[in-house]
């Protein structure tokens, strides 16, 4: 007994000791809502953007992008060699969350992983934008796994052939789906389809968190790994996460201090919060909202109704309204990208006559009379044939709202009265890859800072290529932009893309998307991905009053 | 006796001494009695003037149910208006939005906003090539001096703390939606689609309802035992998933629809309450008289057992109109009910949740108004069964 009050003195002053010195350690529970629960953390197979952010706390890849910069992660260097075609990162001596040792032969598996079509990730099709010698032929066309350019030379050594220098590469390497996964666990008896991730009997992690609760349909519990390389600097103890997809019981629930961090908020409330609130956050998100036409029905593919339904919406009044800091839309690429000037990439490409406000309305009158005109009917068939029409989108009170907008606005400018349609999110996923729409909502985010991120799919055959669009000239440039060997070149394509993608006007463009959130002023440190993950990495809790 | 001696009554007073009252049918006399009961009649007129509001009032509104004014979005019934120079007058939006505004509340031009800093909390705006500052940060002073003042404007070096005073807002007497649309204009219009969705919804519940109840109950035997195990078994499935399988496989969204679906499903209830009714209606007297006299089925049905049973028949009518307003509002929210931009009471209420801290009153008025018309249908009802029941007549 004396022995343990013994022992527990010592440790209540070295806790003091600590405390006095303020450098690693732990303390409080951050309380964090993420949204909806995420189908899967485990990083290979998930493909959204809420298990991403859990994924974001309990891994860490070779590289950890922070605010745009790449900081490393696993990796401690990496050198790209003369010719850009052999990438060689060098890992530190770490550690998973088991105490095991991480080495480069962890990537290897991982990334061979992703790649293998047995394994069914939703996000095997980037490895055809990493360029990695024998990827594409491994995800899509059967190939070997041992032709693949990625090997792990000895325990900290991992070397990557690429097919053409790929400017991306590295920062492509902080994404989610290129995080280490360790064989045993992924493996491990009851774990199968990437259930060890979210049981923490089973789940072996590297990065600063690891899960130590799931309760699905409530929420989950990460500590702070203590065998995280960087866990000195880590200053949570533990992450409180909750799984409330509801925007006005969440901010409620962080108006009454349940939560620190929420990644939504109720968009009627955003114009007054913004301009009131400090804790309020708003951030340039790397995607664009859009409609997307179903080329397969004889009516959309003439261009210039669809030219005249993408003219006849003011997107200055739209984002107005919005009021959340969304940018009008005139392409598909958003602010961000910087191109081999360091220009930006949407700055020069333009904005294709699309105008921002009401100007285009008499040209897309125009237009749509012309539509007409070659479809041997007069405006008013055309009118009566397109109103009453399905404009669909997946139920939510943003999403309604938008459309609302933009059906109003066809309406009063052309005329066409089309039907608003909504739709629970998985069957409208389902309707809108089946073709079964006429008009239907869509959004995309980049998952690589490269504006081939979003443009790649609309490339003939994508599975995201929603509206089915196939132009060859498009395809064509798109495939050299991929193989090509300067970045000049990659952005001329890139450029010339954008450009025939407008033209053709397969999409109505609306606006490019912004993130917000709210944390509470006493959460110190975090951060976020220019690619939309927050990270708690190196957050605190300071004093609450 | 001469004929002289006698004086002869008037041939009016002839009559019979016994007074009688002019004969009253069934219906009068429920109306009769009706009209002694005040809160009934109070039902009634409301019913019938939300009824003359939905059909005529949408024509008589400045704006359409649809018609959007992105300007002017979330503008509030009442404005605080603030006097910034002579004659000129502003009200700024809980969204700071800032308005010219006329003295009496008719909204004019949005401001551009020109310029805002978060930190130090004011906005500049511009009007007619002179900036205006809105200093909102009084609101979140702690000085005990301000705490009367939320905003001041600042228009050609002056600075105004005083709220000119409030008015109403005249372009848009309910204030106006998320995207700009007129409130009252959309709230008359609700009450078109909601009111004929239930009342249609009703009605075919009560034709099918009550001569499946009827029938069920006078033929009694082996049919009442069938139907009735078929009522039962509809009656076990949760109605409201019903109605949503039904609404997802007729996929043919709109009002139609959903009156369809409601009327299918919902009569259960009505059909056990009025095979009840007959059930201890077919052994009495009148109903035997009625079979000796050779009277058929049918007619026995509907000239005795129905207007016999017709008090708990309007009861339950009555109280299922603010169920069926009450279903349509649910699937429109979930997405299979009437498709925006068309408005029920139940879609306004709904669109209005995200924004209820700041904007009350987009709530307010449709949950008020489908909270009169809940009551009025009650109130009715309740005055109806007394005044229908037979057993409650008297002399």
């Amino acid at each position: 007994m004396k022995k343990l009050f013994t022992l527990l003195l010592a440790l209540v002053l070295g806790l003091g000791l600590f405390a006095c010195d303020g450098a690693g350690e732990a303390s409080g529970t951050l309380k964090w809502n993420i949204g909806a629960e995420p189908l899967t953390i485990d990083p290979t197979l998930n493909g959204a953007s809420d298990g991403g952010d859990v994924i974001n706390q309990t891994f860490e890849g070779l590289v950890r992008e922070v605010e745009g910069i790449i900081n490393p992660g696993i990796a401690e260097e990496w050198e790209v060699s003369e010719d850009g075609l052999t990438v060689t990162f060098h890992l530190r001596e770490s550690k998973w969350s088991d105490g095991s040792d991480l080495t480069a032969h962890d990537f290897e598996y991982a990334f061979k992983r992703g790649m293998d079509p047995a394994t069914a990730s939703e996000y095997s099709w980037i490895w055809e934008y990493t360029n990695i010698v024998g990827s594409y032929e491994a995800v899509f066309e059967d190939g070997s796994l041992d032709d693949v350019g990625v090997e792990a030379t000895d325990d900290t050594t991992l070397v990557i052939t690429l097919k053409q220098p790929t400017l991306y590469f590295v920062s492509l390497m902080g994404f989610y789906h290129f995080m280490p996964v360790k064989q045993s666990a992924v493996e491990a008896v009851g774990g199968e389809d990437g259930l060890w991730a979210a049981d923490p009997n089973l789940v072996v992690s590297n990065g600063p968190f690891v899960l130590t609760a799931y309760e699905a349909g409530e929420g989950l519990t990460l500590t702070k790994n203590e065998n995280y390389w960087n866990s000195d600097e880590v200053y949570l103890e533990s992450i409180d996460a909750k799984f409330n997809d509801d925007a006005q019981s969440a901010y409620n629930g962080y108006q009454t201090g349940l939560f620190d961090v929420i990644p939504d908020i109720p968009r009627e409330l955003v114009p007054t919060l913004m301009a009131e609130d400090s804790e309020f956050y708003v951030f340039p998100l790397l995607g664009t909202y859009y409609y997307n036409f179903n080329l397969d029905l004889p009516v959309y593919q003439n261009v210039k109704l669809r030219k005249a339904f993408a003219y006849a919406i003011d997107r200055e009044a739209i984002c107005d309204a919005l009021g959340a800091g969304e940018l009008p839309a005139a392409g598909f690429v958003p602010p961000g990208f910087l191109d081999n000037n360091g220009d930006d990439f949407f700055e020069v490409s333009g904005t294709y006559g699309v105008a921002s406000d009401d100007s285009n309305f008499d040209e897309a009158v125009a237009l749509f009379a012309e539509a007409a005109e070659e479809m041997d009917m007069t405006v008013e068939e055309l009118q009566a044939y397109l109103s009453g029409r399905e404009f669909s989108y997946n139920t939510s009170l943003a999403h309604a709202a938008v459309a609302q907008l933009v059906a109003e606005s066809w309406y009063e400018v052309l005329g066409v009265d089309m039907e608003l349609y909504n739709m629970d999110w998985s069957d409208f996923q389902d309707y809108r890859r089946d073709g079964l729409y006429e008009i239907s909502r869509g959004g995309w985010l980049t998952d690589f800072m490269d504006p081939a991120g979003l443009l790649a799919i609309f490339t003939t055959g994508n599975s995201y290529n929603d509206p089915n669009y196939s132009n060859p000239a498009f395809d064509t440039l798109m495939s050299e932009a991929q193989a090509a060997t300067s970045p000049s070149i990659h952005f001329s394509k890139l450029y010339q893309a954008q450009a025939i993608l407008i033209s053709d006007m397969p999409i109505v463009p609306v606006y490019h998307y912004s993130d917000i959130m709210m944390v509470k002023d006493h959460v110190e440190g975090w951060s976020r991905s220019v690619l939309g993950s927050i990270d708690f990495t190196h957050a605190k809790l300071t004093n609450q009053d | 006796m001469r004929k002289e001696d006698f004086e002869f009554v008037d041939s009016s007073l002839k009559q019979d001494k016994e007074q009688i009252r002019t004969s009253l049918t069934y219906w009068k006399d429920a109306w009769r009695r009706l009209k002694q009961n005040r809160l009934a009649l109070v039902g009634l007129i409301a019913i019938i003037l939300i009824t003359l509001i939905a059909i005529f009032g949408p024509l008589f509104t400045a704006h359409t149910y649809r018609e959007q004014d992105n300007d002017k979005i979330n503008t509030t019934p009442a404005l605080d208006i603030y006097q910034i120079d002579d004659g000129l007058f502003v009200y700024v939006s809980r969204q700071y939005r800032l308005f010219i505004v006329s003295e009496d509340g008719v909204l004019g031009d949005l401001l551009v906003n020109t310029e805002t800093n978060v930190n130090l909390r004011y906005k500049t705006y511009e009007y007619n090539g002179e900036e205006i500052t809105l200093d909102y940060s009084y609101k979140f002073s702690d000085d005990p001096e301000y705490k009367d003042i939320d905003f001041t404007f600042t228009y050609k070096d002056v600075e105004t703390f005083e709220k000119h005073k409030t008015v109403l807002n005249k372009t848009y007497p309910f204030g106006t939606d998320q995207l700009g649309r007129d409130v009252m204009t959309r709230v008359f219009y609700g009450a078109r689609i909601s009111l004929t969705v239930a009342l249609v919804a009703t009605l075919v519940n009560l034709f099918i309802g009550v001569a499946y109840g009827a029938i069920s109950g006078l033929e009694g035997g082996k049919v009442d035992n069938t139907m009735m195990r078929i009522v039962d078994i509809i009656n076990s499935i949760p109605l409201l998933l019903y109605v949503i399988l039904l609404m997802v496989m007729i996929d043919n969204r709109g009002l139609w629809t959903i009156i369809i679906t409601l009327g299918s499903v919902y009569w259960v209830g009505m059909a056990r309450l009025v095979r009840g009714q007959v059930l201890s209606l077919k052994n009495q007297e009148f109903v035997l008289a009625a079979r000796m006299l050779g009277v058929s089925k049918g007619k026995t049905i509907t000239k005795h057992l129905i207007p016999n049973a017709l008090g708990p028949i309007i009861v339950s009518m009555t109280m299922m109109i603010p169920t069926a307003v009450f279903t349509e509002s649910f699937l429109s929210f979930i997405g299979l009910g009437i498709s925006a931009p068309t408005a029920s009471w139940g879609t306004l209420a709904n669109d209005a949740l995200g924004g209820l801290e700041l904007f009350p009153y987009q709530l307010f008025f449709p949950s008020l108004a489908i909270a009169i018309t809940m009551l009025a249908f009650n109130f009715l009802g309740d005055g109806l069964r007394t005044a229908l029941d037979p057993r409650l007549r008297k002399g």
